[in-house]
């Protein structure tokens, strides 16, 4: 069994949904912008119970029990680094179980709230999943309308995707 | 011994009366008929073996001309076989050089036609490449126009959504996404 398929487990098991998801990412997002952190717990001058103590001192104010334990054991097996990966197939499961889309939109400009919820209820009609998990992006280059990437599914109606099939097909 | 004498008596008849006279006496006279005979014999002998040497010739001579004229029959033969041999040989020269023309006149013109399909087909490609020539010109330039076309577009599209609430377009986005989404996202 993966580490993701563990976590899931026990998120399901503890009902969980609410709180591991979000702190998981942080801690993710935390080693892939330091990755220095995975070297340092990795110092041959530290024992495995200093490191333990110091990840624990560092995250049990912060984070639930369960995840500063997953983060000790991937930093006993010297795979920390993994851990981004982790999360994202953690994610995809869980996503599943939930009947959650993840979609990301890119807009010139940021969406309203009253747009992104047209957008999240119009796409939940037409996926029949329960909820959208909405990414949100600005990116002026698109110079206008929006682009929305539903896993594998692109729909581009930007007027940067319209030149570029005009481009395509002319040139 | 009396043959000789007897031989020649007749011959004193032609003689004058006085020499026959004489030569009757000598012949007379034994010692003379003797000698007489002698000369006679020996006449005759000689003559006989001048006869036997000229008929042994005359059959030397007789064989030697039949032998020339077999020669003769022989090389007339020979020459015949020979000027036989040679209109056979200009005969086959006349066939060898009437078909080695007909080969060089059949090799010429294949040579010639060849020489033509090589240049046709040299035009033909030299056309073809003038035209894909053109038509990748004609393609350059018109991506280049179009190329030009659609990035002065790009750029007056910057310029008027800077007027434009983008808004408008998510909006009308949003209005637009189909009811149903592919199989695979359901």
């Amino acid at each position: 069994m993966s580490f993701a398929h563990a976590l899931f487990e026990l998120t399901q098991e503890q009902n969980l949904w609410q709180a591991l998801p979000g702190q998981l990412h942080a801690l993710a997002s935390a080693v892939e912008v330091s990755p220095e952190l995975p070297v340092f717990f990795r110092q041959p001058g530290l024992s495995d119970a200093d490191k333990t103590a110091r990840l624990s001192g560092v995250l049990a104010d912060v984070v639930h029990p369960i995840v500063v334990q997953f983060a000790a054991q991937l930093m006993a097996q010297q795979r920390l680094n993994e851990l981004p990966a982790i999360v994202v197939q953690y994610q995809q499961l869980l996503d599943k179980a939930q009947k959650v889309l993840p979609a990301t939109v890119k807009t010139t400009v940021p969406m309203t709230d009253d747009q992104q919820y047209r957008l999240v209820e119009t796409l939940k009609q037409m996926t029949g999943m329960s909820d959208i998990r909405l990414t949100r992006q600005v990116d002026p280059d698109i110079l206008g309308g929006v682009m929305l990437t539903l896993q594998d599914l692109v729909i581009d109606g930007s007027l940067s995707g319209k030149l570029s099939q005009l481009r395509k097909q002319w040139c | 011994m009396m043959l000789p004498l007897f031989a020649i008596y007749p011959l004193t008849a032609h003689l004058p009366a006085e020499s026959s006279n004489w030569v009757t006496t000598l012949l007379q006279s034994n010692a003379l008929n003797v000698v007489l005979a002698l000369g006679v014999l020996g006449y005759l002998a000689a003559r006989f073996k001048i006869g036997s040497a000229l008929d042994g010739r005359q059959q030397q001579l007789a064989a030697s001309v039949q032998q020339m004229e077999q020669q003769k029959l022989k090389a007339q033969q020979s020459l015949q076989q020979v000027k036989h041999r040679s209109e056979l040989l200009h005969r086959e020269i006349d066939q060898i050089l009437s078909e080695a023309r007909q080969s060089a006149d059949a090799l010429a013109k294949q040579i010639v036609q060849q020489a033509e399909q090589d240049a046709e087909r040299i035009r033909q490609q030299a056309q073809a490449g003038q035209q894909s020539l053109l038509a990748q010109a004609q393609d350059s330039i018109q991506q280049v126009f179009l190329g030009e076309v659609l990035t002065e577009a790009e750029a007056a599209l910057r310029t008027r959504m800077q007027h434009v609430d983008p808004h408008n377009a998510i909006n009308q986005f949003i209005e637009r996404l189909p009811q149903t989404a592919p199989p695979t996202l359901r």
